[in-house]
């Protein structure tokens, strides 16, 4: 859009859209104000003319008193009721024609006896007539009355103003003053501020609530005591005022049946109604000239805007469009443009200044004219130069295409070895499932999908704890933060652990897992765990320990029969046996005596491998246990002739430990330290506290000065059924168990166990036991 | 005096039974004996001896059940396990039984385990 056209637009919108709102807000209130103003109106003449009528009213009833008060009247109709006479009557005829002549407007006057009868009037002819039944001398002899009003017989209405004649607080007689209602209807005629069609109505109640005109209408000249509007129809404003309500009425039609806006006011003494009213159509007439006044000036106004808007638009965008087409020329290369604007605004001195960068850059060009011929020279030697540079660059660029080649060649070998690496992952038979540092499933192969029972499609982004169950072997719920996945992502290190998967439809599956954290920068990035179903394997080797143990069991009760019948042989009360037959005996009494060891051997490593194994720790007076486990062996030290000595902390050593085992163990060391050295040899015991204070150690060492065990054996020495290549030809009733169970109990207990040896001079076990902290001293 | 003291031997496998019998009448005790836990546990109640040697594993009615119905009768006897289970869960159920007599038949001879019949008896 054109900037001018822009400015157009704005001018117009900031000054119409107010006018606008401001009209639309002010035309629809103009009737309302105008409606306000009418009924204001009215009811200020209602109440003058309220004014008007209670000061006519107490204007006749003081002339009626003051007439009623005439003292020669009151003689004189006083002496008359006594006693009739020509004289009498003459006086009080003379007495009110003088009076009619006094007063205006007076049309006659009468006087009565209390009986109704005529005794004196202005009118001869009326003389003697009776009046007693006529409404004004009912009312006036009672008391005044100013309010009556009635119809003349000649046509045009009377009004009867008539009051007691009072002497010595008796009243003698009534006088009645008969007027014209010229005060009246000069009242109601008076449409001063009324229009057209306004008026002021007198009404009163006819006796049976109806409205009747006292006087003439605007539009009915004869509505005076002849018009009545029922009282049924309530919107009409004559029947509210008879009432007495005095109030504003906007919904109301009037006895021509047109909407009107009334005021009524109420005369309480008289019963006298006053109805002021407009017709709605002319009291309005002004809104709606006003209202049409009011649109032509608004649109007057807009016009006036559009006229005024666009000649000023125009001369704020025509320097700026000159401006800018010198610019446009300028900026083309045209330099011998120049323009003035001799405004002395902004858009003047932009004009300047316009002009004086034109004028900079015409001096610029005829410099740079002349220092062309020597840049074109310069240029020459520059294209020159460049053009050795080139050829290094497409040396340099043949470099480059090289190495793309070989990084290209990378490419392809790094897709190919993913390829591979994709393949070996796939078809590699143990499952193996690829995680991100937090534990969620990046991949996983074939064998892990089946192990888990998942598909890789949905496995893949959930989290691994969430999608695997894990036990431990004893049934107890795994969580996740002693999960093999999560301490090596946390701790960076590989963990090797068994667990038991629990599928979907709760089948288990015992499972080897090794978990290692995939480090990059020294930062975990995600973790990959190698899962393999070991289940058969466990159950197999379960099988196998418990058929050992068993069948160990069943093994114990034969040997024990051959075990006290050959004792009981060799206990000579069964009988006699030859010398030859006791050594046969005997024979057999120690052979049944390493098999029953065996069995033992065997038991007790079953239920190590069973993991049955079960430590019972009580304080144990570790010297007492040594003591004790050289006496059982002492018969054996003797035969051989070992010295054995002990070293040993003066004082009490007590430690918490189960004393079967650590037996056991110590038993095996010393028994091996007998068996195992040629005769006269020397074995010593020691035991010693090592370690910190915090953490202190025990550690027993058996030394023995015996054959020795061969450097090759000595990597299997603590393997089961291993024995040395040496040990076979000094005791060939060894077994092959002792050192491995020795081992197995000592890890147990959470100690470790170590040898020293040299072939033929000897050897050392050492057995290390951390102090339990009840120690006693 | 010997010759006084009663046992009751509840043992099903009848060699060792047997042996047992031979050796501790040799030594002068009164033997009885039983092959199932609830022949022996009838004759401890009719005989009322004054040491009962248990086996564990025994027909109709095992070892330690019996000794539990034993102590039940309150007849003060004593009694040892004599069996060849050496597992650590039957060795503790059997002491739960109070009787601290525990002996694994194969590592036992048969004397010493007569001589510790005599012992808990009190007799020489």
């Amino acid at each position: 859009m054109k900037l001018s056209s822009k400015i157009f637009f704005i001018i117009l919108g900031v000054s119409i859209a107010p006018l606008l709102i401001g009209g639309y807000v002010f035309y629809f209130n103009i009737q309302q104000q105008v409606t306000n103003i009418v009924l204001s109106k009215l009811d200020a003449i209602a109440q003058i003319q309220k004014n008007r009528l209670q000061a006519d009213i107490d204007d006749k009833n003081e002339m009626l008193s003051l007439f009623t008060a005439k003292l020669q009247l009151e003689s004189d109709l006083n002496s008359f009721n006594n006693k009739p006479t020509l004289d009498l009557q003459e006086s009080m005829n003379n007495n009110m024609l003088q009076e009619q002549k006094n007063i205006y407007n007076i049309k006659k006057i009468l006087l009565a006896n209390t009986a109704g009868k005529v005794v004196a009037s202005t009118e001869p002819g009326l003389m003697g007539s009776n009046i007693s039944s006529q409404v004004f001398f009912e009312k006036g002899i009672k008391q005044n009355d100013v309010y009556t009003i009635l119809k003349d017989p000649a046509g045009g209405t009377y009004r009867y103003l008539s009051g007691p004649m009072i002497l010595n607080g008796k009243t003698i007689g009534v006088a009645i003053i008969v007027t014209g209602t010229d005060d009246i209807s000069s009242l109601t005629n008076d449409y001063t501020g009324l229009g057209n069609t306004g008026e002021t109505l007198l009404v009163e109640n006819d006796g049976l609530g109806n409205a009747l005109f006292l006087s003439a209408a605007r539009f009915d000249k004869n509505a005076a005591l002849t018009r009545t509007i029922l009282k049924s129809q309530t919107n009409v404003p004559a029947v509210v005022a008879i009432t007495g309500e005095e109030k504003l009425l906007t919904n109301s039609v009037d006895y021509r049946g047109v909407p009107v806006f009334a005021a009524t006011r109420y005369i309480k003494s008289a019963g006298w109604g006053i109805v002021v009213k407009i017709d709605k159509d002319e009291a309005l007439a002004t809104s709606e000239k006003l209202k049409n006044l009011f649109l032509f000036i608004i649109l007057a106004i807009i016009f006036l805007i559009i006229i005024t808007a666009i000649p000023v638009s125009f001369s704020i965008t025509k320097p700026i469009k000159k401006l800018s087409d010198l610019s446009k020329k300028v900026a083309g290369g045209d330099l011998s443009q120049s323009l003035l604007l001799k405004t002395k605004d902004e858009i003047g001195s932009l004009s300047y200044f316009l002009n004086q960068m034109v004028g900079s850059l015409k001096k610029v060009t005829e410099k740079y004219k002349n220092l062309d011929l020597n840049l074109e020279k310069e240029v020459k030697t520059a294209t020159s130069r460049l053009e050795n540079q080139n050829i290094f660059l497409s040396e340099a660029n043949k470099a480059m295409l090289n190495l793309s080649e070989d990084l290209e060649q990378e490419r392809n070998n790094l897709a190919i070895a993913k390829t591979n690496n994709d393949a070996v992952i796939t078809s590699v038979g143990d499952a193996l499932i690829v995680t991100d540092a937090n534990g969620l499933i990046i991949n996983m192969n074939p064998a892990a999908e089946n192990m888990f029972g998942l598909s890789s499609s949905s496995a893949v982004g959930k989290s691994i704890f969430s999608v695997s169950v894990i036990e431990d072997e004893n049934g107890e719920f795994v969580p996740e933060e002693k999960r093999a996945i999560k301490i090596s992502l946390t701790k960076k290190k590989t963990v090797h652990t068994n667990y038991v998967l629990v599928r979907e439809k709760k089948t288990k599956v015992i499972i080897a897992v090794t978990s290692a954290p995939v480090i990059l920068n020294g930062k975990v990035v995600g973790g990959v765990d190698v899962l393999r179903d070991i289940t058969t394997e466990k159950e197999i080797d379960k099988a196998k320990t418990e058929f050992v143990s068993l069948a160990s069991h069943q093994l114990r009760t034969p040997a024990t029969a051959v075990k006290w019948y050959s004792e009981m042989l060799l206990g000579k009360k069964a009988g006699k046996l030859s010398a030859r037959q006791l050594k046969y005996v005997g024979e057999i009494y120690h052979g049944n005596e390493r098999m029953i060891k065996l069995i033992n051997n065997l038991l007790s490593i079953s239920r190590i491998e069973l993991g049955k194994i079960s430590v019972k720790n009580e304080l144990v007076d570790v010297k007492d246990l040594l003591k004790s486990i050289i006496t059982e062996q002492k018969a054996e030290i003797l035969k051989r002739k070992h010295k054995l000595t002990v070293e040993q902390p003066a004082g009490e050593l007590k430690v918490a430990a189960d004393p079967v085992l650590l037996r056991m163990i110590l038993g095996n060391f010393i028994s091996n330290a007998v068996k195992y050295t040629l005769k006269k040899g020397e074995i010593i015991c020691t035991i010693k506290k090592e370690g910190s204070e915090e953490f202190p150690k025990f550690i027993f060492s058996i030394k023995d000065n015996g054959i020795g065990i061969p450097g090759e054996d000595q990597k299997r020495i603590f393997e089961k059924l291993f024995r040395a290549s040496n040990s076979l030809e000094v005791d060939k009733e060894g077994n092959g168990l002792g050192l491995y169970i020795a081992k197995k109990i000592t890890e147990t207990l959470g100690g470790k166990v170590w040898f020293e040896s040299k072939l033929g001079k000897g050897t050392t076990f050492y057995l290390e036991l951390p102090l339990k902290k009840d120690i006693i001293k | 005096m010997k010759k006084n003291k009663k046992i009751v031997i509840v043992e099903d496998d009848l060699a060792l039974l047997r042996a047992l019998k031979d050796k501790f009448e040799s030594e002068g005790f009164k033997v009885l004996t039983a092959a199932d836990g609830e022949k022996g546990l009838g004759m401890v109640k009719k005989e009322k001896p004054d040491l009962v040697l248990i086996d564990i594993l025994l027909p109709k009615m095992d070892g330690i059940t019996m000794a539990k119905e034993i102590n039940k009768l309150e007849l003060g006897t004593l009694m040892m396990f004599l069996t060849n289970l050496s597992d650590p869960e039957k060795i503790s159920e059997a002491m739960a039984t109070d009787i601290t007599d525990y002996l694994v038949k194969s590592d036992w001879n048969i004397d010493e385990v007569v001589g510790r019949v005599k012992q808990k008896l009190g007799v020489k």
